[in-house]
């Protein structure tokens, strides 16, 4: 019985909180994001419907053409020069505006959802697809430009071929390194840093709030006034530190120019609006070079900080980490003075929400299939947690933060929230009534589980206790670690396909043997013989995987030096030396191996049906996956039905397997050297992973037809025929918990999707804290879907009816409306987790 | 430490891990297969005989010229009615024949309603989620049919979970011999005890049963001391009435002192429809109209309303958290 169930499904959407019974204590149960005017603050909901519904996405060609400028201009000088001029050149002369209602300014070196253009990254493919398949005649995930814009963007695609990141790499690369790869069989993919930036780290927020701008520029001052004559390296630090400074110079000169536009604007502006603006230019002209002296002005430099990073580097998941605790001084000393109210930092919060909604990215057409949404993405916001001595760390603001989730339903910042046994009972549950409205945040991490698994790889207990997750499941060290966190998408059960077929990839024999030569399945005398191969095969892919991403790395380095983001981690002003170097205390590379549950149960049918019954021979069994399970209706239902073991229902002769297939992997990955002097660390999710993955591969043995998605993330098959778990959600639990998730250390992602009825009420939140502790003594991270597939297939009927529709795609959320059809398909397949 | 004996043998028809709506906390509904009721409401035909048995979803089939599973093993296939290539239809809805097809039916055209198994089986299932049911207070729940109708193995299945330190709770139509609830009511921690109808007349009518037994036993029950919640299934223009619902919270009130601790009132849906089908029974709901579900929920909780104002604490639903 669900009381709060049926306020989803009148026919329009809802329009106004009183009717959904709306208040602080119980924001609803799967009303995600259709609920019209969700914040108190008439100013919130007024910038929330600007951004719904009026401002449009485009595409913008301003950074592209002073990046372009730049670099021409600047030919000679040295990388890290040029690099810093350009982002100068690009903060002095970008147009600046400030929305109408916006307490907070910053935007992304464009107009607000629109693209800024990053062609140093990659650029033949923007040149492509602006020619060849338009991105603003999309059929979804468009971005509106007009031919003006069109002609100046391909006007420098000349200038930029053979120069861009990607061109290097491509030409760097072996034909081995790239048969695997996303331009191969795509067994893995390297692409998102192929094309972009790395990103996925958290600055050091609490230097630049206490010194200010001046007190970093002083410090690298003081640092290239030590440099030692008699230093070898000493021309290349002062290069370093000259292309710092010019970078901070820049930035402070970027935030006075909106401090000027806000005097500007005032001077026409009347009333209460006039006072803010005049605020909001004193906030700006001060924060340029000094400290911040309140709640406001420290939540404005933050922004800055961090949007500078992004119109730097192109990188996605640079993140926020632990507000509630950097901002937590100044929040205590404007209550106790009475500079600001709590309502009043409660709206600047909620207007932070919004501003930051309006970063987007262009992504090209191929990914914005698999992982659509327009936002720039994984821009994450870390509450809860512990303090350095291990005592809980939630507070008020932690509670202000969760209220901007429910208040704002944007999707931005992503949020995420550490538990661990002494978190507050107030702040677990409320985080609980958060997660349960629907809109797939917050998402929760175990502490007890990470911090440890961080320790694991060498990280103090002092800096594990301060992580903070970047983007979609990864952990970091704020301000100490550059993590290269999804460096790739690995899929293990492309490792299983070829396994099984002797280096061949099926149904791509004519591509000839792509891995090592072991064996056929139907040679195979026992199990063993399986999983011998599956060894062999994880360790030769695993090794060309890793060659592929290092030389990645290494372009990234060369390239693309990043001076500004280097202030703000740690070691690399002392050292002299670029983060993308290895200058960070912490430095790792992380690939998610993905198809978990895809392997498990096909290794299972294997098993079980080929060697221990022998039900079916292995001849049969690959007769079948070759046609695609076409003429063997009846194996293919008996491998889909309850008759075979399956994981994800705490069975533990499938669970033993997709233990065992995830070993192998984090075997092969786990200590791997990378070349900034740190190791590679597993992971294993798929993110949205899953679905690219499946179109490219053939059909599985586990019962999945050619195309259909993988497993995704630690979940269990579902196949267009079933969902192979059966009992719920507490089984599902237990058989991820069985993974030695304790050595997957750049993070694990189990989804689970509820029905409104199983959370409703006082009874729902008490269930779903107790899964949530039951599963954090082993497990690392959970999220929630909570909507009832009756509303998907209404929303899948009639998207434009849940524009505000946000759900979690597997690591992230996106609006409904804005994925792409197969995805969506996929999401309404997952079983759903009810029982009333 | 109660003695139990894990060998003690019984039919279930589903064990149902993560029901949040039967008891406190995160629970593991064992369903006892068999009910001596008959109530024309029923949305479990597959609940009331005690004997395992065979559903037949034609829809299901893929066809016996791409799978012959069923075929293949049954001892005698004849048993089997085959119409346009796929299976329709099972002589013996309980014959060893039918078992035989529904283990290797890929599809569950054929399935098994019901298997017979032991204490110590179910146990190690039920064991599973302990901790589940330590984080949220839950436990154990035996369901049915009529929870206690295989007693003996129904009190063996209590006896164990006290064993094991796990919470139980029943959901019981009560309709049995006192000398059954006086067995069981020790190993209980939490009773859910169905109130059908006032009316012994409508009692018999709608559940074939009188309610006389049902209600001395519930007397029982309250008198023992351990928490009670009442559960009716509020069907319009059978028992879901005024004047009977009237009449169940002047009887709480009344007779039984308000000693339950909640009444909870659910929802009827028309649900089931499918499974008399796989069973060659005709649903007896079929030209039941259900009002719009929006009107009906309301007047249940108008309803709950008018109960509380008798004393008794009724809520609409199974949400509530149930008080002390």
């Amino acid at each position: 019985m669900a009381a709060q169930a049926e306020h989803v499904f009148p026919d329009g959407t809802i329009t106004s909180l009183a009717e959904v019974g709306f208040d602080e204590d119980d924001w609803g149960v799967g009303v995600s994001g259709v609920v019209e005017n969700p914040s108190p603050f008439p100013r919130v909901n007024r910038l929330r419907n600007w951004f719904l519904d009026e401002q449009p996405w485009t595409l913008d060609a301003e950074r592209a053409l002073l990046v372009t400028e730049a670099y021409q201009k600047h030919e000679n000088e040295p990388q890290v020069i040029k690099v810093a001029q350009a982002l100068a050149h690009v903060l002095r002369n970008v147009s600046l505006e400030i929305t109408e209602n916006q307490l907070l300014l910053g935007n992304g070196a464009a107009p607000p959802k629109a693209c800024a253009i990053f062609p140093e990254f990659s650029y033949e493919w923007i040149a492509t697809e602006l020619q060849e398949m338009p991105i603003r005649e999309r059929p979804h995930n468009i971005y509106d430009y007009d031919d003006e814009t069109q002609n100046m963007l391909l006007g420098i695609a000349d200038y930029w071929k053979g120069k861009t990141l990607s061109d290097s790499m491509l030409g760097r690369l072996s034909a081995d390194e790239m048969k695997g790869d996303f331009m191969g069989i795509m067994l893995y993919s390297t692409s998102l840093y192929h094309v972009a930036g790395v990103g996925h780290l958290v600055p050091d927020f609490d230097t630049v709030l206490k010194n200010g701008f001046a007190g970093l520029k002083q410090r690298v001052e003081s640092f290239l006034g030590a440099i030692q004559d008699n230093d070898p390296e000493s021309e290349e630090k002062r290069t370093f530190y000259r292309a710092q400074l010019i970078s901070l110079e820049a930035a402070s000169d970027y935030i006075r120019r909106y401090g000027r536009l806000a005097l500007d604007q005032a001077a026409t502006a009347t009333g209460a609006r006039r006072e803010e603006l005049l605020q909001m230019a004193g906030n700006c002209a001060w924060i340029a070079d000094n400290p911040p002296q309140n709640f406001w002005q420290a939540l404005q430099l933050v922004h800055f900080v961090w949007s500078l990073i992004v119109i730097e580097s192109n990188g996605h998941s640079v993140s926020v980490g632990r507000l509630d605790q950097t901002l937590l001084s100044y929040f205590e000393a404007d209550l106790a003075s009475g500079t600001a109210s709590r309502e009043f930092m409660q709206e600047l919060i909620e207007c932070y929400a919004v501003l930051s909604s309006c970063f987007m990215k262009l992504r090209d057409w191929m990914t914005t299939q698999a992982n659509s949404g327009r936002s720039l993405g994984g821009m994450t916001l870390t509450l809860g947690g512990v303090h350095a001595d291990g005592t809980d760390a939630s507070n008020e603001l932690s509670g202000m933060f969760l209220n901007m989730v429910a208040h704002t339903r944007m999707g931005t910042p992503w949020t995420a929230v550490r538990l661990h046994e002494d978190t507050a009972e107030w702040f677990t549950r409320k985080t609980a009534k958060a997660m349960r409205m629907g809109t797939g945040e917050p998402k929760i991490f175990s502490d007890r589980v990470i911090i440890p698994a961080m320790q694991n790889r060498g990280i103090s207990e002092e800096d594990a206790r301060n992580y903070a997750i970047v983007g979609c499941v990864e952990m970091s060290v704020p301000g100490r670690e550059y993590g290269w966190h999804d460096s790739s998408y690995f899929s293990i059960a492309r490792v299983l396909e070829l396994a099984l077929n002797d280096g061949y990839a099926l149904g791509r024999e004519e591509l000839g043997r792509l891995g090592p030569s072991t064996g056929q399945l139907e040679d195979f005398s026992s199990f063993g013989d399986v999983e011998s191969a599956y060894e062999e095969q994880m360790k030769y892919w695993v090794e060309m995987h890793a060659c592929s991403t290092d030389v990645m790395d290494n372009v990234h380095r060369e390239l693309k030096p990043l001076p500004y983001l280097s202030l703000l981690i740690e070691g690399c002003t002392e050292s002299g030396r670029d983060v993308n170097t290895g200058a960070a205390p912490y430095n790792f590379t992380g690939p998610q191996g993905s198809g978990v549950g895809t392997v498990a149960d096909s290794l299972a049918v294997i098993k079980q049906l080929v060697f221990e019954e022998k039900k079916v021979s292995a001849r049969e069994l690959q007769g079948a996956l070759k046609a695609n399970w076409e003429g063997h209706e009846a194996l293919y239902h008996l491998v889909n039905s309850d008759k075979v073991h399956q994981y994800g229902n705490d069975d533990d002769y499938a669970d033993e397997l997709a233990r065992y297939a995830t070993d192998v992997y984090c075997d092969e990955v786990e200590g791997r050297p990378n070349p900034r002097g740190g190791v590679y660390q597993p992971g294993v999710y798929t993110v949205s992973a899953n679905v690219p993955f499946g179109w490219v591969q053939a059909a599985t043995p586990d019962g999945r037809k050619a195309t259909e998605p993988l497993s995704d993330c630690l979940g269990p098959v579902h196949t267009c025929v079933a969902s192979h778990d059966r009992k719920g959600p507490t089984a599902v639990i237990r058989s991820a918990a069985k993974l030695n998730q304790e050595r997957m250390s750049n993070g694990t992602l189990l989804n689970l999707r509820f029905c409104p009825s199983s959370l409703s009420g006082e009874s729902g939140v008490d269930n779903l804290i107790a899964l949530e502790k039951a599963y954090f003594k082993k497990g690392q991270h959970m999220q929630l879907n909570v909507i009832g597939r009756e509303l998907l297939e209404d929303a899948y009927r009639h998207p434009e009816k849940y524009r505000g529709l946000m759900v979690r795609v597997a690591g992230y959320s996106a609006l409904w409306c804005e994925l792409d059809d197969g995805l969506r398909k996929d999401i309404m397949n997952r079983t759903e987790m009810s029982f009333d | 430490m109660d003695t139990y004996d894990p060998e003690t043998a019984g039919t279930v028809f589903n064990i149902q891990r993560f029901s949040v709506h039967d008891g406190p906390g995160i629970r593991t509904v064992v369903f006892i297969k068999g009910c001596s009721l008959r109530c024309i409401w029923c949305s479990n035909p597959e609940s009331m005989s005690r004997r395992e048995q065979v559903g037949v979803f034609p829809d299901r089939c893929i066809g016996v010229d791409k799978c012959d599973a069923c075929l293949k093993a049954a001892p005698d296939p004849s048993v089997l009615t085959v119409e346009d290539g796929r299976v329709t239809g099972l002589k013996n809805k309980n014959s060893r024949d039918g078992l035989a097809c529904a283990a290797v039916c890929p599809t569950n055209a054929l399935k098994a309603w019901g298997w017979r198994t032991t204490v110590a089986e179910v146990m190690q299932e039920v064991t599973a989620d302990r901790e589940f049911y330590e984080e949220s207070g839950g436990g154990l729940t035996l369901s049915g049919g009529e929870a206690l109708i295989q007693s003996e193995f129904a009190i063996e299945l209590l006896k164990a979970a006290r064993a094991e330190g796990i919470n139980t709770c029943i959901e019981t139509a009560l309709n049995y011999p006192t000398e059954t609830l006086d067995a069981a009511l020790p190993f209980i921690d939490l009773a859910f005890c169905d109130l059908k109808h006032m009316d012994p007349a409508a009692h018999k009518r709608f559940t074939g049963v009188s309610n006389k037994r049902i209600l001395r036993n519930l007397r029982k029950v309250v008198e023992s001391g351990i928490p009670v919640v009442i559960r009716i299934p509020v069907v319009p223009k059978h028992n879901g009435t005024e004047e009977n619902l009237r009449a169940t919270a002047r009887f709480l009130a009344d007779e039984l002192e308000g000693r339950v601790n909640q009444v909870q009132l659910l929802p009827f849906y028309k649900m089931g429809v499918e499974k008399y089908a796989s069973l060659g029974k005709a649903y007896p709901m079929n030209h039941f109209n259900a009002p719009p579900r929006e009107e009906w929920e309301a007047d249940i909780r108008d309803f709950a309303e008018m109960m509380c104002s008798f004393g008794v604490h009724a809520v609409a639903g199974t949400a509530h958290r149930i008080g002390a």
